[in-house]
């Protein structure tokens, strides 16, 4: 069945009853997004491409083939793509223009990012109140007046910008077929460094900002023959983050100014299960459930052994650690019908419940002074603060996917958040947060507790997309996620407006057989 | 008479159709942009190994990319090919304000700003001011140290020879660029500037295809010789004198290349490449004044830059039916600098009192996935995805130590002061690249197509306005010309 490359086939299209189409072999992320779908929802369709994000065991293709995208879905426009060869059992890949974790590196507001203080979350705080770790331990002061690099340069410590990790240097895949199973794993890297250095005849100071991610996961499909079990398939992700901020400074006699961001072992794994199920004439039903879990962790720390900064703090010396500890959990439960009354036409439904919780806790402790961080008023900009975030989604999805010529096919795709989605400016999530801050003291005695409880519901949320499909040859595909508004504004000529016809547009090119 | 060249070595270069009379355009499409020797058979590779030239004998090829278009032809016939090429692009370094080496390389490094550079000088200017070097200097002179004045970007001039047998060939090139420029004021005084930049190579490439699981071995040696002479002279009325010039100080390049492909099956290969070039990119800077009512000066620049650069590639391509390829691709390219740049007052016999000098060294890693296909008997779909594995600077990354610092400029001891910087930043977004190639006959037009309009449509649909193609290639190929002439010759 991994080998019918029929033109209805390559689009999904197959015919009644024919729901094989386990295996991805002609989708990208632009058809994808075209039935309203992404990477996380892609496997509520069959045969779409970004299911080995999900999987690497749906990379498997007894064709090598070429997949690429270039989109502006994520905001910047960017291209994307993979070479896949194959030869007997076995698939490689390998996987260019890849992002790096926006949520980790350049979400800051996320309360899952690295660089995520109560403070860069305005949105999550409504009355303001804030921890301001980068005053309180005074780092870019000290190194300013300690003769050591400018400004700008120590500033980078906490900036998430300065240093940017976006897009990974590659990823590799492989697979390999061993009957009705396929097992299969990915590895990749994503990496940036910046590293400055400098030795005088008074000192010698060291600028080292490193961010890593290192993603693995690795799967296994049974793609069964059996009438009622179509397929199923598990997988585990790990991704491993690594965050090394550091600004080392050292004098003739030895004495340091220290500042310090790192993780603290920083992960985010997952697990997942899917099932393919054809019970029903002409429906394939697929139900999956994902368990993941992260630990984003962070200790920022600045130290001073140099006299000459008692000019600037009242404590000549010091050495403070903030400690940033974030805990994630995510469940995810879906269904989806997908049904094919005809072999031009395949429509399908799916719900999705999701559920992610979120700990956060921050806290100091003064290592010159053994005290714990104190403050006299429980929303002060020292004091203890620990956070739990809830979120809640009931998402519904509606996709219909038809061929209206023999080379020409087209795709809609909606879907609904139902349930306690708030949408804020920046488009994230908003989360039923509680936010406990004490008052206390040096030994860590507890005065005073204050909480702040917020929740509450939007409407529902909608998205709509529209997507083309033109095949030009039976080994090619053209894919385009179409901009929605042609449809109401018309094109230029008559509208005279400047409208982009679509957001992304994508190709897949299978090779024919070996010579 | 042995068969031609093109007979033994295509044949045993296993060389797949689709990717033959490759013009430049169709090179890029494939994501081999200043990258050609990833792959055999590509039309802008014969301009480092001319021996490359047999695999387009009896060709016209011409390229366009705004605003020049580029080309010439092949002529083969037995055992000899010649080329005559014009407009080809030229050496980079020579117009170039690049760390890596460029002859206007002036640059102040991020963390140890040491000689003053840049601007230029006019006569009143010079004759009021007796600080140092050139750097003090105002706008006429500036054109001097300009990389973007007067650009040598072109090659006026590309010649091939190319002596062959049945599996093995030699060839030599000649190839020859100068821009020049003169421009004389007078009034109450005279000012005279010129600039002049060229460059010459001399290249010998061999190739070979030694047997049937080695079908590919070649290399080739360049010299490069650069020439810069920008010079200013002026005489004021009461006959000062300013004399002020940028040149090179005996720049030059040497490129060196081996490459050889495996076949791994009959469908499977892969290529394996090494290089090592050396440059010296040195350069001069003086400033004279004398006579009237000047203070008199005498001021010298130099500029130093001399390194070596190596690159070890990898790329691995199977070949499928309909004419189609795929290949993967990736190279390491590693450039080793070093810059010292140093001035003296001659007048007062002073030093610059910080020389800056540095050792650079800089790591690219460009890594390409693209593929080749017939689409029909006319058409042709190049498609590449390119990603370098980081970014900085130039995309690649750096390492660079920078160093020096005197603290008595009556001395030309200087003392060693140590900074070292390394970035290794994360890639930029992946390039895309998509061509398009058409066969008529014997005429093949080869587009390098705006991915861009792709998305976002033509003008009448989205009222934008991006170009249809970023580059053109044409090719025609005329053997079957010679043919037919021999045949009726015969009759």
């Amino acid at each position: 069945m991994r080998g019918d490359f029929s033109i209805t086939s390559k689009l999904g299209l197959a015919a009644p009853l024919l729901f094989h189409l386990a295996i991805p072999t002609w989708a990208t992320l632009t058809r994808t997004a075209g039935l309203g779908l992404n990477r996380e929802t892609s496997w509520m369709f069959s045969a779409l491409y970004p299911q080995i994000y999900l999987n690497p065991a749906y990379a498997s293709t007894e064709k090598s083939r070429f997949v690429a995208d270039f989109h502006n879905l994520a905001g910047d426009l960017a291209a994307q793509g993979a070479l896949y060869l194959a030869w007997g059992k076995h698939t490689v890949g390998l996987l260019l223009g890849e992002r790096a974790s926006e949520v980790i590196w350049n979400t800051p507001e996320h309360p899952l990012s690295f660089f995520y203080t109560a403070n860069t979350a305005t949105q999550y705080v409504p009355d303001n109140r804030f921890i301001d770790p980068a005053h309180y331990l005074r780092i870019n002061t000290a190194i300013v007046n300690s003769a050591g690099l400018a400004l700008s340069d120590s500033a980078t410590i906490f900036e998430p910008n300065y240093n940017p990790l976006t897009t990974k240097n590659a990823e590799l895949i492989y697979t390999w077929s061993l009957g009705e199973f396929i097992v299969g794993a990915k590895a990749g890297l994503a990496h940036s460094h910046l590293q400055k250095e400098r030795k005088t005849k008074l000192l010698s100071e060291d600028i080292n900002l490193l961010k890593m991610q290192i993603p693995f996961s690795a799967g296994i499909l049974w793609e069964s023959k059996r009438p009622f079990l179509r397929s199923f398939d598990v997988a585990y992700h790990y991704d491993r983050y690594i965050l090394a901020n550091r600004y080392d400074e050292k004098d003739l006699q030895g004495r340091q100014v220290l500042a310090e961001l790192r993780d603290r072992g920083a992960y985010d794994q997952k697990i997942q299960a899917k099932v393919s199920l054809a019970f029903l004439q002409n429906h394939l039903f697929h139900v999956r459930v994902q368990y993941g879990w992260s630990n984003t962790s962070t200790t920022a720390r600045a130290k001073s052994e140099i006299n000459t900064l008692c000019t600037v703090f009242t404590d000549c010396y010091f050495d403070l650690e903030d400690s940033y500890q974030r805990l994630g959990q995510q469940f995810s439960l879906g269904f989806s019908d997908e049904i094919r009354h005809d072999k031009n036409f395949v429509w399908f439904f799916g719900l999705l419940w999701q559920r992610e919780e979120i700990h956060n806790s921050f806290d100091g402790y003064n290592y010159h002074t053994h005290t714990k961080r104190e403050d006299a008023t429980p929303y002060g900009n020292k004091a203890p603060v620990m956070q739990s975030f809830s979120l809640n989604e009931l998402p519904i999805f509606l996709g219909l996917e038809g061929k209206i010529h023999e080379k020409i096919s087209i795709r809609f795709g909606l879907n609904h958040a139902l349930i306690n989605r708030r949408k804020n400016l920046s488009g994230l999530a908003a989360y039923r947060e509680k936010t406990i801050s004490q008052r206390r003291s040096a030994g860590g005695y507890v005065y005073q507790t204050m909480e702040i409880e917020r929740k509450g519901q939007a409407g529902v949320l909608s998205q709509a997309a529209l997507g083309l499909s033109i095949l030009p040859t039976e080994n090619f595909s053209l894919d385009w996620l179409l901009n929605y508004a042609m449809l109401t504004q018309g094109p230029h000529a008559l509208s005279g407006k400047m409208l982009e016809f679509s957001f992304a547009v994508g190709l897949t090119y299978i090779f024919a057989d070996e010579i | 008479m042995k068969k031609f060249l093109l007979k033994n070595l295509f044949l045993l270069v296993f060389l797949n159709t689709a990717s033959l009379r490759a013009t430049t355009a169709f090179s890029d499409s494939l994501g081999l942009e200043n990258r050609y020797a990833l792959l055999p058979a590509q039309y802008p590779y014969i301009f480092e190994n001319p021996a490359t030239v047999f695999f387009f004998a009896n060709h016209f090829i011409a390229d366009y990319a705004a605003p020049d278009p580029s080309g010439g032809f092949i002529l083969s016939q037995e055992n000899l090919s010649v080329g005559l090429f014009s407009g080809t692009p030229s050496e980079g370094a020579l117009n170039s304000a690049a760390p890596q080496g460029g002859l206007f390389h002036l640059a102040k490094p991020t963390y140890q700003p040491q000689v003053e550079t840049g601007s230029g000088m006019t006569l009143d200017a010079a004759a009021t001011n007796s600080a140092y070097y050139l750097g003090n200097l105002q706008s006429r002179v500036s054109r001097l140290d300009d990389a973007g004045d007067l650009p040598l970007r072109k090659q006026n001039l590309s010649l091939i020879l190319a002596f062959g047998q049945s599996s093995a060939g030699l060839a030599f090139l000649w190839d020859f660029g100068r821009v020049s420029d003169q421009e004389e004021h007078e009034g109450f005084g005279k000012e005279k500037i010129s600039l002049m930049r060229q460059q010459m190579s001399l290249g010998l490439g061999f190739i070979s295809a030694p047997s049937d699981s080695l079908p590919l071995f070649d290399g080739y040696l360049k010299v490069k010789v650069y020439d810069i002479k920008n010079e200013f002279a002026a005489t004021g009325s009461g006959g000062e004198t300013i004399q002020a010039s940028y040149r090179t100080s005996g720049s030059f390049s040497t490129e060196s290349n081996l490459r050889i492909g495996i076949r791994l099956s009959s469908v499977v290969y892969s290529y394996f490449l090494g290089g090592l070039s050396f440059f010296d990119h040195s350069t001069t800077a003086n400033a004279r004044a004398h006579a009237g009512s000047l203070s008199p000066f005498h001021f010298q620049d130099t500029y130093s830059r001399t390194g070596y650069r190596y690159e070890i590639g990898f790329s691995l391509r199977r070949d499928f039916a309909q004419n189609s390829f795929a290949y993967l691709a990736m190279l390491w390219e590693a450039f080793n600098i070093d810059l010292f740049y140093d001035g003296i007052d001659h007048t007062n016999s002073q030093y610059s009192s910080e020389p800056y000098g540095a050792h650079l060294s800089y790591q690219r890693l460009p890594l390409i996935a693209g593929f080749s296909t017939r689409l029909n008997q006319t058409w042709l779909l190049n498609f590449s995805l390119r990603s370098f594995l980081y970014r900085e600077p130039a995309e690649g990354f750096v390492f660079a130590q920078e160093r020096w610092i005197r603290q008595n400029p009556a001395f030309k001891d200087r003392e060693f002061q140590e900074s070292h910087r390394t970035v290794l930043q994360n890639p930029l977004a992946t390039q895309v690249n998509m061509g398009f190639s058409c066969q008529i006959a014997e005429v093949r037009f080869d587009w390098l197509a705006s991915i861009e309009l792709l998305r976002r449509g033509p003008h009448f649909i989205s009222g934008t306005q991006i170009p249809l193609l970023t580059r053109l290639g044409i090719s025609y190929n005329f053997a079957s010309w010679f043919k037919e002439n021999k045949e009726k010759k015969e009759d």
